[in-house]
């Protein structure tokens, strides 16, 4: 190997032993923490919708390739719902068919709007967004029945 | 043939070893810069 191209690879390798001593040196001694995703915190490391009043429930909804999760949502009529959302990967779109609700589901932030539900039906949604090989499959669903039906809040895995 | 070899006979490419740590000492400063400044930041 020529002198030079000795010199070159040695001066790069101290580099990033230097660079990796320093950014350990801050994480141990200086106690700075590493960056974590919002999806591996709670509440959105684990599904989550809760009733926060007598017709209003809170909900934590996680857009990931290519599902929401909770996908498969059931409540009674005349439910407003608080929905956070967030992505675990890339961008989504979200989009509730016959409601005004359209939200983008970005990596590292949560969006947040509100939703009421007044007639029994089935509301699906979708990801509007386009974001790989099953964007198509990317759908769950709200179920929402009659008060008189309703056997409390159930939520899950949603399918196409 | 045997010219050219004889001409980079004690060739040193000093331009491009001292382009390298330029960029190196250049690399070096900004990164440390930003390194500090969010140390800092606490």
């Amino acid at each position: 190997m020529d002198k030079s191209e000795k010199l070159a690879l040695n001066v790069s390798g101290l580099l990033l032993v230097v660079f990796l001593v320093a950014i350990v040196y801050a994480s141990v001694a200086k106690e700075v923490d590493v960056p974590t995703c919002i999806t591996d915190m709670e509440p959105f490391a684990t599904d989550t919708l809760f009733q926060t009043g007598p017709d209003s429930y809170e909900l934590q909804m996680v857009a990931r390739m290519w599902a929401f999760q909770p996908g498969n949502i059931t409540l009674p009529a005349g439910s407003t719902v608080d929905l956070y959302l967030t992505s675990q990967d890339i961008i989504h779109g979200f989009k509730i068919t016959g409601k005004n609700l359209n939200l983008m589901a970005v990596p590292g932030a949560i969006n947040y709007m509100s939703v009421t539900f007044e007639e029994p039906g089935v509301y699906d949604f979708a990801c509007h967004e386009f974001c790989g090989a099953a964007h198509h499959t990317m759908a769950g669903k709200f179920t929402i029945v009659e008060e008189e039906a309703f056997e409390g809040e159930t939520f899950g895995e949603g399918s196409l | 043939m045997e010219k050219e070899d004889k001409d980079l006979e004690g060739f040193s490419p000093k331009g491009a070893v001292a382009f390298f740590l330029i960029m190196i000492t250049v690399y070096v400063v900004m990164w440390f810069s930003l390194y500090f400044e969010l140390i800092g930041r606490g």
